[in-house]
């Protein structure tokens, strides 16, 4: 009886820890898909030519690769770059966690510059035209009064984002981010077998008590931040 | 003696692609007359209108707000877009601010004024329009009349020398209509140089002080309201004037 008393203790320490990894790794990655992500909305809006088209192939490429590859390439891929070039003393050899970061931060900003590009492109030239008839320069009218409206008409589209980025997270555990399936996987192997259901149920309640909240906090930014006629909460 | 110029356009030429919009425009507008510009549709007066403030930046031809050159002015265009009101057929509020900060905005983010005075001075500009009480609405929450007002306030706040107005009552209802031209009617006599592109051939009676008449991207003819609406030189005018009444019911 002790004995089971300190697995299941030992297990929620680790699922717990697994869990605030899991939360730290979905929450850089959004935050680095954002910073990227808006120059790259922006860019691929009121860019030329060959910026729009180099911006179209980076969206394409991380968005069409499947994420674990594109997990493989920033975490053994780097290491290897140097043969590329007939080099192998050159490799960038990235830890786990920055490999993790970089893979699903940059996948994530694809997704997150598709979302502002459409809410960019529903707010209407003749409001960039009436920023800049009041002396605003190109930059002032793009970002005070173009995307500002854009980034509040894009919180649902995020909402899901990081739904999905959470959701992708327990990838990460091919290049050994200790995260909550990961942490999951250990207690079942070290319990040979013996349990799987005991340790997957409650995991999976963590995972929806995090998309709930996530849920919850962009519904109150989204309140909050409300443009009247504009509502984006249809309920 | 001749009157102060405040907007001068010699020679204006724009095309899009193969199609030439306009073709040689030339003409200028003293301080504090009213000049309106009718025209059939595609004709390209909303196309002049965005060539004088550089919106649309022309293919050649040169324009002057008063002895300042703006086509060519690179860097300074900001600053003389300032001094050239600009009202929009679609009124283009900012729908993130409301009636007060869609007017504020300009004085403090373009001007620099400290934020009381900017609110000081949009409150102002919006009692002209007759909408102070009005100030804490969203676009979406006001008529398109009132919608147009704001537009207007807006544009006023920033002191210009001159009112560009494209076609500001053509999306409104004809109820609604009326409000927008009372607007334009006191800023008129309070002396403001203005450029209205309309077919209301009322307000370009009563107010205007000239008429011209566009087509092809070319000016057909322009002269005083009496000349031009009752005494039209041209046949294409007399045309183009007898299927507005048509529509109009003017
Ligand atoms: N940005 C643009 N790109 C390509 N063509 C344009 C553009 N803007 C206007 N045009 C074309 O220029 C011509 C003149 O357009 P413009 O809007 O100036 O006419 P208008 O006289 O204002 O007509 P309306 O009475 O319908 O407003 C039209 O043939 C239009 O299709
Ligand atoms: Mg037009």
């Amino acid at each position: 009886m002790d004995n089971i008393g300190e697995f299941v203790y030992y297990a929620a320490i680790a699922i717990g820890k697994g869990a605030l990894v899991t939360v730290s790794v979905t929450v850089a990655s959004l935050i680095l898909g954002f910073v990227l992500a808006v120059p790259l909305a922006i860019g691929r809006t009121y860019g030329n030519r060959p910026v729009q088209f180099l911006i179209q192939l980076y969206e394409g490429f991380f968005r069409g690769t499947p994420h674990v590859v594109t997990l493989f390439i920033f975490y053994f891929g780097l290491r290897q770059v140097g043969n590329l070039f007939g080099a192998p003393e050159f490799q960038i050899a990235l830890p786990p966690f920055p490999a993790a970061i970089l893979a699903l931060g940059i996948t994530s900003s694809a997704y997150q510059s598709l979302i502002f590009r459409s809410t960019i492109q529903s707010i209407s030239r003749d409001q960039y035209n009436a920023a800049r008839s009041l002396g605003m320069g190109k930059w002032q009218a793009i970002f005070g009064i173009v995307f500002v409206q854009a980034l509040r008409l894009s919180i649902p589209g995020l909402t899901n984002e990081a739904t999905i980025v959470l959701k992708d997270s327990p990838i990460t555990y091919l290049v050994a981010i200790p995260e909550m399936l990961t942490q999951a996987r250990g207690i079942i192997d070290s319990a040979m077998g013996r349990v799987f259901f005991e340790v997957l149920i409650p995991v999976s309640i963590i995972y929806y008590l995090l998309f709930y909240f996530s849920n919850r906090l962009f519904l109150a930014l989204d309140k909050k931040l409300r443009i009247p006629g504009f509502e984006t909460d249809q309920r | 003696m001749s009157k102060e110029k405040i907007l001068t356009i010699q020679d204006l030429t724009k095309s899009f692609g193969d199609n030439l919009v306009l073709d040689g425009i030339s003409f200028t507008v003293e301080k504090g007359e009213v000049v309106v510009i009718i025209g059939p549709s595609g004709t390209g007066k909303s196309t002049l209108l965005r060539c004088v403030n550089q919106l649309t930046p022309p293919n050649s031809g040169r324009v002057w707000l008063g002895e300042q050159e703006i086509t060519g002015s690179h860097g300074n265009i900001n600053r003389l877009r300032q001094d050239i009101g600009f009202v929009f057929q679609h009124f283009a509020l900012f729908n993130h601010l409301s009636a007060l900060g869609n007017v504020e905005v300009g004085l403090y983010k373009v001007k620099k004024m400290s934020r009381e005075e900017a609110r000081r001075k949009a409150l102002e500009e919006l009692r002209r329009v007759g909408l102070e009480d009005h100030k804490d609405k969203f676009p979406a929450e006001l008529s398109g009349g009132q919608q147009q007002r704001v537009g207007i306030a807006r544009a006023l706040a920033m002191d210009p020398k001159i009112m560009l107005f494209d076609e500001p009552t053509s999306a409104l209802d004809p109820e609604l209509t009326g409000e927008v031209l009372a607007v334009m009617q006191d800023l008129a006599k309070a002396g403001m140089t203005m450029v209205v592109v309309s077919h209301e051939i009322g307000f370009a009676r009563t107010v205007g002080n000239r008429i011209i008449f566009m087509e092809h991207g070319h000016i057909v003819e322009q002269g005083s309201p009496e000349d031009l609406l009752f005494r039209p030189q041209k046949d294409r005018t007399g045309e183009f004037l007898k299927k507005i009444g048509e529509l109009y019911g003017g």
